[in-house]
């Protein structure tokens, strides 16, 4: 399933996948792929994306 | 694993390379300088030197570059920290260990069975036991160090 609430942050952050890559230490690959729901993070990744969009886990993560 | 631990890393592998490989070219050397006839070939063991030594230098030049450019690093730490491609490694080494240990038994059964009569009596036989045991006693090893070390951290955290 397709990480909607995460693009949408990032976009709202004026990120490019390769800078939130930088600030959170991974490959822009691996946001390509959180974001389009073909990769599992781990909960250290999530709460480091979070933080480097200012958002809560359940903002980002928790699905309605 | 950040730039630092990365350098740190690199010097310790970079060492250890170079002492495996220094004791293993000196040894050889003076066995065939002093004609000391312990190993059967002398050649074999110089030969295998040049191993850790290459090794070695790979991480020199890691190293060197890690000091002198660790921006230009960066990618390479990330590559190399990335969750995700940790992952596939580990996996990918993990099936290669996988592999290597049936191999390792199946030719040890294959040997054992074809060739009975070497059994307790050859090296090739008793290098074959060898990596078998080892395989699986380094396998054992590892699997209950790490969950010691999860018992142990999960303990101090609660």
């Amino acid at each position: 399933m397709k990480n909607k609430k995460m693009k949408i942050a990032r976009i709202e952050a004026d990120y490019s996948q390769e800078k939130l890559a930088e600030i959170v230490g991974v490959t822009r690959q691996t946001i390509s792929l959180i974001e389009s729901g073909n990769y599992n993070p781990s909960l250290k990744l999530c709460i480091d994306i979070c933080k480097a969009l200012g958002k809560t886990l359940n903002d980002m993560f928790w699905e309605e | 694993m950040n730039t630092e631990k990365l350098i740190r890393e690199s010097k310790r592998l970079m060492i250890t390379f170079f002492v495996i490989g220094g004791v293993l070219l000196a040894g050889g050397v003076s066995l065939r300088l002093f004609d000391i006839n312990i190993v059967s070939n002398i050649r074999a063991v110089i030969g295998l030197s040049f191993i850790p030594l290459s090794m070695g230098m790979i991480y020199l030049v890691k190293y060197f570059n890690l000091k002198k450019n660790p921006q230009k690093m960066k990618s390479i730490v990330v590559y190399e920290s990335d969750e995700r491609l940790v992952a596939i490694k580990n996996e990918a080494d993990s099936k290669a260990f996988n592999i290597l240990k049936t191999a390792i038994f199946l030719s040890y059964m294959g040997y054992t069975l074809l060739y009975p009569e070497d059994i307790f009596e050859t090296v090739g036989w008793w290098i074959l036991l060898g990596l078998l045991l080892i395989s699986f006693v380094v396998h054992g090893f590892i699997l209950s160090s790490a969950l010691k070390k999860e018992n142990a951290s999960r303990e101090i955290e609660e």
